[in-house]
């Protein structure tokens, strides 16, 4: 899974890459070493192969830590059919789903700019670390 | 009795070697040199086949296929054209276009796409009877590798890959003329099973055509398993409308897809 910072720090985009779906997947340690500063983590789902409800509901549960911390996740580039999927998961409804990039950056104007994971929630909690960490 | 063909193209050179070609095949074939006798002569004869180039003078090729389907939605066309192009392909597909192909063309390629083309047209009109319900002693068969009946021109397909065996799945649905839509909901339950294995792809996969049916499966060791728990499947056949199954014997467990393929395609 690649991970980089974008829109000034602002955004931490995750691009689950291939077939990463018949495993459950792994978050990786970047989703908080990385994410500090950024309110926002995107879920590219551009290049992603065979998207299963149990990724998905993995999904709203990370949302659910993220939200716990003051951060937002979204998804970006869901298909149609992901989409009727994802309302078959629970949780899923946690999770915002933005069309493109015109949305994520005018929903990250929508939300705080500023971020910091260690000072805002005092490290890593174990059960953040099992979601996170897989 | 030989099938009407028609051939849209506006260099005599290749509407003469077509006709050669598929008259010694036992075709009726009709040509046109631009889009407007080709208009005229769908509106006046069923074709079931036609071979059209995309620029002409005058109208474009892709109005010519927007025509015939709209007069006869089962045609199958074959687009050959020498000025290939993204925008061009995906308006050919979009409006059920059976392939695109660049000038030139081997003639091999061109007669087989043809003949897969009726292969498939054949799967579709089977008789009634070929299409009664799949019942429990089917499936159990299927699930064993016997009683299989091989209609499509994509072979069946077993496997101990799992992305592997979706990705050849998904070819299968797509020779048969599944949208894609449609392909993704019928493999989502297959997937669901996968995404519950412990370890990724390990499991039997295996899909093939039964009385006019796709039917594919991922089969594990009941160990293995743990989809099925959370009512993903029903849910599933829900939402989206598809036959899929829990079958469990002798220490294994499968998921059971199946779709009749009478009325899919474009």
């Amino acid at each position: 899974m690649k991970a980089h910072k974008e829109l000034d720090g602002r955004v931490l985009r995750l691009e689950p890459e291939g077939n990463a779906l018949i495993r459950r997947p792994v978050w990786p340690e970047d989703v908080l070493k990385h994410g500090d500063g950024a309110g926002v983590v995107a879920m590219d789902l551009q290049r992603t192969e065979f998207v299963s409800g149990a990724f998905l509901t993995d999904c709203a549960e990370l949302a659910r830590q993220l939200s716990a911390a003051g951060r937002k996740l979204v998804l970006l580039n869901l298909s149609a059919h992901q989409q009727r999927l994802l309302e078959l998961v629970a949780g899923g409804e946690r999770l915002r789903v933005l069309d493109n990039e015109e949305d994520l950056a005018s929903y990250v104007l929508s939300v705080p700019a500023g971020f910091d994971y260690s000072k805002s929630h005092g490290g890593v909690s174990n059960a953040e670390k099992e979601v996170l960490w897989g | 009795m030989s099938r009407p063909m028609l051939i849209v193209d506006d260099e005599e050179s290749i509407r003469w070697a077509l006709q050669e070609l598929f008259m010694q095949d036992g075709w009726e074939v009709h040509c046109a040199e631009n889009a407007e006798e080709a208009s005229r002569m769908i509106k006046q004869n069923t074709y079931d086949f036609m071979i059209t180039d995309l620029k002409m003078p005058g109208r474009s090729g892709v109005e010519i296929v927007r025509e015939a389907r709209e007069r006869n939605p089962r045609i199958g066309v074959i687009v050959l054209t020498g000025y290939a192009s993204l925008e061009t392909a995906t308006e050919s597909l979009r409006l059920g276009v059976w392939d695109y192909l660049t000038k030139p063309c081997r003639v091999h390629d061109l007669k087989r796409r043809i003949d897969e083309f009726f292969q498939r047209e054949a799967t579709r009109r089977l008789p009634s009877s070929l299409w009664s319900p799949l019942g429990d002693d089917d499936i159990t068969r299927f699930l064993e590798g016997a009683g299989t009946q091989i209609l499509s021109p994509s072979a069946a397909y077993a496997s101990d890959d799992g992305a592997g065996a979706l990705c050849a799945l998904r070819s299968v649905l797509s020779d048969l003329g599944f949208s894609e839509d449609r392909i993704a909901e019928l493999i989502q339950p297959l997937i669901e099973g996968a995404a519950a294995l412990d370890a990724g792809g390990d499991g039997k996969w295996r899909a093939s055509l039964l009385k006019g049916h796709v039917v594919a499966s991922l089969t594990v060791l009941d160990d293995h398993y743990r989809v099925g728990c959370d009512g993903i499947l029903e849910k599933l056949n829900d939402k989206f409308d598809v036959n899929a199954r829990m079958v469990r014997s002798g220490g294994v467990s499968s998921v059971v897809v199946s779709e009749a393929i009478a009325n899919e395609g474009p």
